[in-house]
Order: structure tokens, then C-alpha cells, then sequence
């Protein structure tokens, strides 16, 4: 194995792997883009996120919304807490609603602020996951 | 100093052709922000520009090979407007002109992306696009304006 001198590394910043390898890897993970669920009645799972739905915040929350939409049939999306949403985080919310529906179940999304509302449905995201503001709603429409 | 005399010190970002160095370009507009005192409406509609067209410069113009480099200026040629210069050296593609997708309608659609276009054109207040002896050269203008004043 080879490893790159030291003064070499000195004054680099590391990928967001946290290596210096370069292998571009976006391992934010947790801090970049919190993630919770919580089971509420009924069956349904909200699944709270907290931060930008960016490249990376995507990327962080990617294998738990595969699991989630592998096995869980009622979900709402709470977006309260996202400031940012970009197509990459487009993403991470219409895969999983698509196996979800794919499985015989729905997902809602949840209090988006203005600005992320904006993106949902200049793409037309909102056509296929409904948007709701109140959890009361959100709820009534899974059941 | 620029022809406007604005000082341009630090407002040119350089990334290279990674994934990973889009990690810098949220906490530079954040900067750019704060010392131009732009709308948080204006810096959610150039965070998602600028992040749309950078990510598919490095994954589908220089085909996700690293080490490419990819130059943002900024500039503000008149009060409330500001506008990003974006160089490579990939191949020619010209945002303005590519045909848009239509707004996807359907879970039973196949395609997850495809939103990027469309969002560029609605977010941005103006797009200008040139060849370059080494590749493309794309202006991305916004007006500083509330939400309500977002282009439907």
C-alpha cells in the first residue's frame, strides 16, 4: 500500500468521506440531514427531516428512505424542517413513494415551507405526492 | 474591480469535477448573501440553480471524471440583480435550448429526474448561454424579489 508524504496532505481538506482519497464519496451522513421516524395510529409512519434536501442531504437519507419504502405501506413526509429541496432530493422523495405505491401504499408529504412547495410543483411532484399542511389531513388521506 | 467597480475579491469559486466539492457552494452563496444583502427567496433560487447546473457539469459533462475544473464568478451589475458565470471545458450543451421535459404526472412514470431543466428556467430570471474556445459559458441572472414574485 502507498501512502501519499504528509506534506503532500497538509493544507488539503478531506472529501466529504472524510478520507483524503478522493473518491468523492458524500458522507455527511446524520449531520447533514437528520432523519426520525416516529409510528403514529393506524400504521402510519411520519418520517421527519430536518435540513437541505441537497446533493448531499439526499444522498444521507437515500438508504433510509429505501428501507422505509421497503417496509411501510402509509408515510407522510414531514419537510417542515427542510429549508432547501433540490432535484437530487426530488429524488429521494419520488423513489420510494413510487415502491411504496408499488406495494399497495401511499405517501403524503407534509408542511413544506413556500420556496420547497415551489419546487415540488414547478416539477409536478405534487401530482404524484400529495402535499398537505396540517398532520390531521395528512392522516385522513392515508386512511 | 470589475467594469461596475465592484470589488470581486473572493467571489469566484473553482470546484473540481466532484460531487463532494459541491460542498462549498452553499456556504459561498450563504457569503455572497450576507455581503449583498440577497432575499433568502433570491439565495434558495441560486443554491438550487447553481447546484443543478454544477451537478450536471461534473456527472454528465465531464462524465463524472475527476479533476476537471469547473469557474463560478459572481458579479452584480446593477442593485438587485446578480448573476453567475459558470466555465468548463466540457463538451458543448446549451441549457437554454435543450427541450424541457414535461412535469412529470404519474407515480407509474419510470423517470425520477428530469426535473433539472425545468427548475432552472423557473427559478432563474434570465439565462445566456456561449461556446467557448474550451467548452460552455453559462450566465444565470436573478432579480432580487420576494417568492410571491416567483415565476409560475
Amino acid at each position: 500500500m502507498r501512502f501519499a508524504p504528509l506534506s503532500r496532505l497538509r493544507g488539503r481538506v478531506p472529501d466529504l468521506c472524510g478520507h483524503f482519497c478522493g473518491c468523492g464519496e458524500l458522507k455527511r451522513g446524520a449531520e447533514a440531514m437528520p432523519i426520525s421516524t416516529e409510528e403514529l395510529e393506524g400504521g402510519i409512519t411520519r418520517v421527519i427531516l430536518e435540513g437541505r434536501l441537497d446533493i448531499e442531504g439526499a444522498a444521507a437519507v437515500d438508504m433510509r428512505m429505501n428501507v422505509i419504502a421497503g417496509t411501510k405501506k402509509a408515510v407522510i413526509v414531514d419537510l417542515q424542517k427542510v429549508s432547501f429541496l433540490g432535484s437530487m432530493g426530488l429524488r429521494a422523495l419520488v423513489a420510494p413513494a413510487r415502491a411504496i405505491k408499488g406495494r399497495g401504499g401511499k405517501m403524503v408529504i407534509l408542511g413544506p415551507n413556500e420556496l420547497v412547495e415551489k419546487v415540488l410543483k414547478t416539477s409536478g411532484v405534487d401530482a404524484m405526492i400529495p402535499i398537505h399542511h396540517e398532520l390531521q389531513n395528512a392522516i385522513a388521506a392515508l386512511q | 474591480m470589475t467594469g461596475n467597480g465592484m470589488d470581486t475579491t473572493g467571489e469566484r469559486l473553482e470546484l473540481r469535477s466532484r460531487i463532494s466539492d459541491l460542498a462549498r457552494l452553499f456556504p459561498w452563496i450563504e457569503r455572497l448573501a450576507s455581503r449583498h444583502a440577497i432575499p433568502a427567496s433570491t439565495q434558495f433560487a441560486m443554491n438550487l440553480c447553481l447546484e443543478e447546473v454544477l451537478s450536471n457539469i461534473i456527472r454528465h459533462g465531464y462524465s463524472g471524471k475527476p479533476d476537471h475544473c469547473v469557474a463560478v464568478r459572481f458579479t452584480s451589475p446593477r442593485k438587485d440583480y446578480f448573476v453567475f458565470v459558470v466555465e468548463d471545458e466540457a463538451p458543448p450543451f446549451n441549457p437554454v435550448t435543450s427541450p424541457e421535459l414535461p412535469a412529470v404526472s404519474s407515480l407509474k412514470e419510470t423517470r425520477v429526474g428530469g426535473h433539472g431543466i425545468r427548475l432552472l428556467r423557473r427559478f432563474a430570471d434570465a439565462l445566456e448561454y456561449q461556446t467557448t474556445p474550451a467548452g460552455n459559458r453559462l450566465s444565470i441572472g436573478f432579480t432580487a424579489a420576494p417568492p410571491a414574485n416567483a415565476k409560475e
